[in-house]
């Protein structure tokens, strides 16, 4: 009795030691593949390397956002660098971009971030995702400033001097995508319906849109989904009962809302939708069809760089990360302002820095003349203002044409 | 009308379900073993559609066949290298399938990259009655369903490696005696359970968004029909599989689509705390 004891309980050791064996493998696998680093080294500088981490996700629903982001962080840092890097105190830095792959997971954010301030001795960080700031706040703390490219505001405040949010503001983006469409919508008080996805950013976001919404006239209510939900058959049901004119999908992924409309056409809705949160075409066109979405809007859209810089980034950004996604402009103007706050402070401390980076502005920047403010209408903390809402319609052989332009 | 909707909207789900299922259950049947890599086979069966589709640019209807093929061989040869060692060992042979599925998911995002991709089927049409929407691709997935659950019915009640998995299920000692051999029976099993759950695959793959994890739901809510229609009972796990797709899909409709899956886990200690009558006792 007491062998087979033995043995079976050795068999379980054995098959323990498989288990620990396949995970420590397996989470292996996933770190090898989970981030990278890429940062121009070329060229000398006396002072050393500041390296900027970019903590964004290259898997998961929201990958398509992180490849662009990538490219045009690198894009900045290489243009900061052939302009002859950062000079602090009498020396030169050079500017190194190093990326990590949140997969919008809030823990891989924090281990991430972890691992980027701790083991690569990152000071400036870009985090992709409203939900992800927050917990990876605390790690940072005076360590690291952190720029939010996110939408969001409660991770903002007095309490958090060293966060940033360098994105537009999406109720604004949602309330010039509403304002351009009501006359064509042929009702007084036509109906919109905010698909969100569930979360404090979710909640949020839609109560700010939706009062936004109702600003305009409109009659909004809002339905949250599941973040990763690959099925909306259900939701649209109940949705479209509602009957709407509209349905904003907040800042549900690319991949999410591209198969939300191919579903919400395949039960008879026959209104339009508006992404408020960039819309990615490819996605859509892919999974929908081309001119599903036909008529709808999105905003902001950042498609068109008339600048010779603006024309060098969105090749650079295209070549690397396939169809252009004008909001990683927006990380392209970060760098560059971060760029002239270390200057600004002649100090690479992240607290010295925080406070440099609101008396500097980009005046030729990709989106214009923008800065880091103080926006009390909107929230206590610091963000980038001065971006344009332009708003694009959908065709119906798939493309996007601007057809107007709102200053939020 | 949108009762109506929500109802097909949930026998379209269950049929995916389903079949997830009756392969999990046809396994556990005969080799005591929770398989927990199963959703991994799902989200396998729907990437060899994209392969073959997307990549090789061979036609949807074949790629589910090939998908069901190689998901059969995947799941013979884990089955073989792995699974035969932990037959009646339940502790053992579950932990061993988390390892499992952890390994195949992580694997999938290092080998697909973890970037969403998009499956272009070929049923595209919708039939409108009136104000009830029926997209034939959905339509497909419940013949397909009902017509492998039928097919599987007939295979374990007619033939004789049907009767063999059914003799292993009851009785291995027995059924050994009868010269039934086991491991051809786990193989039969294994082989049955990963065309269904590559079958599954394919099918949602021109409906749905892929990705590494999109097993995970789906091996869940599966757990929840085996639960419910009976570990190792075919027409039980088929007619629990859709009952479960329809009240995600009326809870979704008609509450909150974050209720739908607890409220399913909620069924099931329901009826757990209503079957459990009989004392447990640890030895």
């Amino acid at each position: 009795m007491e062998c087979i004891e033995e043995r079976r309980s050795a068999r379980l050791r054995g098959v323990l030691a498989m288990v620990v064996a396949a995970l420590v493998l397996a989470t292996a696998f996933t770190a090898c593949g989970g981030s990278n680093s890429d940062g121009d080294s070329a060229g000398t500088s006396d002072g050393g390397t500041i390296a900027y981490g970019v903590i964004t996700p290259f898997t998961g629903s929201y990958a398509a956002y992180g490849m662009p982001e990538k490219a045009s962080v690198e894009a900045a840092v290489n243009a900061v660098n052939a302009q002859g890097g950062i000079k602090v105190g009498g020396k030169t830095y050079k500017l190194e971009a190093k990326a990590y792959d949140s997969g919008f997971d809030p823990s891989k954010a924090v281990t991430e971030a972890r691992r980027a301030i701790t083991q690569d001795g990152v000071r400036y960080l870009e985090i992709l995702g409203g939900e992800l700031i927050p917990p990876v706040q605390p790690v940072a703390g005076d360590n690291a400033l952190i720029f939010g490219v996110a939408n969001g505001s409660t991770f903002l405040g007095a309490d958090q001097p060293t966060t940033f949010r360098a994105w537009y503001d999406l109720p604004t983006s949602v309330a010039a995508s509403l304002r351009y469409l009501k006359p064509k919508l042929g009702t007084d008080s036509p109906r919109v319906v905010m698909l969100y996805p569930e979360g404090a950013r979710g909640k949020e976001l839609s109560a700010a849109s939706g009062k936004r919404a109702e600003e305009l006239g409109y009659s909004a209510t809002t339905t949250f989904t599941d973040p990763s939900a690959t099925d909306f058959t259900a939701v649209l049901t109940k949705v479209l009962g509602d009957k709407p004119d509209v349905i904003d999908f907040g800042f549900t992924s690319p991949s999410a809302y591209a198969v939300a409309v191919k579903q919400a056409r395949q039960l008879g809705y026959k209104g339009r939708f508006v992404f408020p949160d960039t819309l990615v075409q490819s996605v859509l066109n892919k999974t929908a069809g081309k001119g599903a979405a036909a008529g709808s809007v999105t905003s902001p859209l950042f498609t068109s760089f008339s600048t010779p810089a603006g024309r060098k980034w969105a090749q650079y950004v295209e070549d690397r990360s396939g169809p252009l996604q004008g909001w990683a402009a927006v990380s392209y103007d970060n760098v560059f302002l971060l760029k002239a706050a270390i200057e600004q402070a002649q100090s690479l401390e992240p607290t010295k820095v925080a406070k440099a980076l609101l008396q500097v502005r980009l005046d030729h920047g990709l989106l214009g003349q923008v800065r880091y403010e103080q926006r009390p209408e909107v929230h206590d903390g610091y963000t980038m203002v001065g971006i344009k809402y332009p708003v694009g319609e959908l065709t119906a052989d798939g493309r996007v044409k601007t057809v107007a332009s709102y200053v939020g | 009308m949108e009762a109506l909707q929500a109802l097909f909207t949930g026998l379209a789900g269950g049929a995916t379900l389903a079949l997830v299922a009756l392969g999990l259950t046809l396994v556990f049947g005969v080799l005591r073993v929770v398989n927990f890599a199963h959703g991994a086979l799902f989200m396998l069966g729907a990437y060899t559609c994209y392969a073959c589709t997307e990549v090789a640019g061979i036609g949807y209807f074949p790629a589910i066949l090939v998908s069901a093929a190689a998901i059969a061989a995947v799941s013979v040869v884990l089955a073989l290298v792995v699974f035969r060692r932990f037959r009646g060992l339940e502790l053992e042979g579950a932990i061993a399938a988390v390892a499992l599925a952890v390994a195949i998911e992580n694997a999938g995002i290092i080998f697909f990259k973890a970037v969403p991709r998009q499956v272009q089927g070929p049923l595209t049409q919708v039939v409108d009655l009136g104000s009830l929407h029926l997209p034939v691709q959905r339509i497909f997935m419940i013949v397909v369903a009902v017509a492998l659950f039928g097919a599987l019915s007939l295979f374990v009640a007619r033939t004789h490696w049907g009767r063999a998995l059914r003799a292993v299920q009851q009785d291995e000692e027995a059924a050994q005696l009868q010269g039934i051999t086991v491991t051809q029976a786990m193989i039969v099993a294994f082989a049955i359970g990963g065309a269904l759950a590559g079958v599954a695959g394919a099918l949602v793959a021109p409906d749905q968004v892929l990705s590494p994890t999109m097993g995970t739901t789906p091996l869940l809510l599966a757990f929840v029909a085996i639960v419910v229609g009976g570990m190792g009972n075919i027409g039980g796990t088929l007619a629990a599989a859709f009952g479960v797709g329809i009240l995600q899909s009326f809870v979704s409709t008609y509450w909150v689509p974050q209720a739908a899956t607890w409220t399913s886990f909620a069924v099931v200690l329901l009826i757990l705390a209503v079957r459990s009558r009989r004392p447990v006792v640890y030895a």
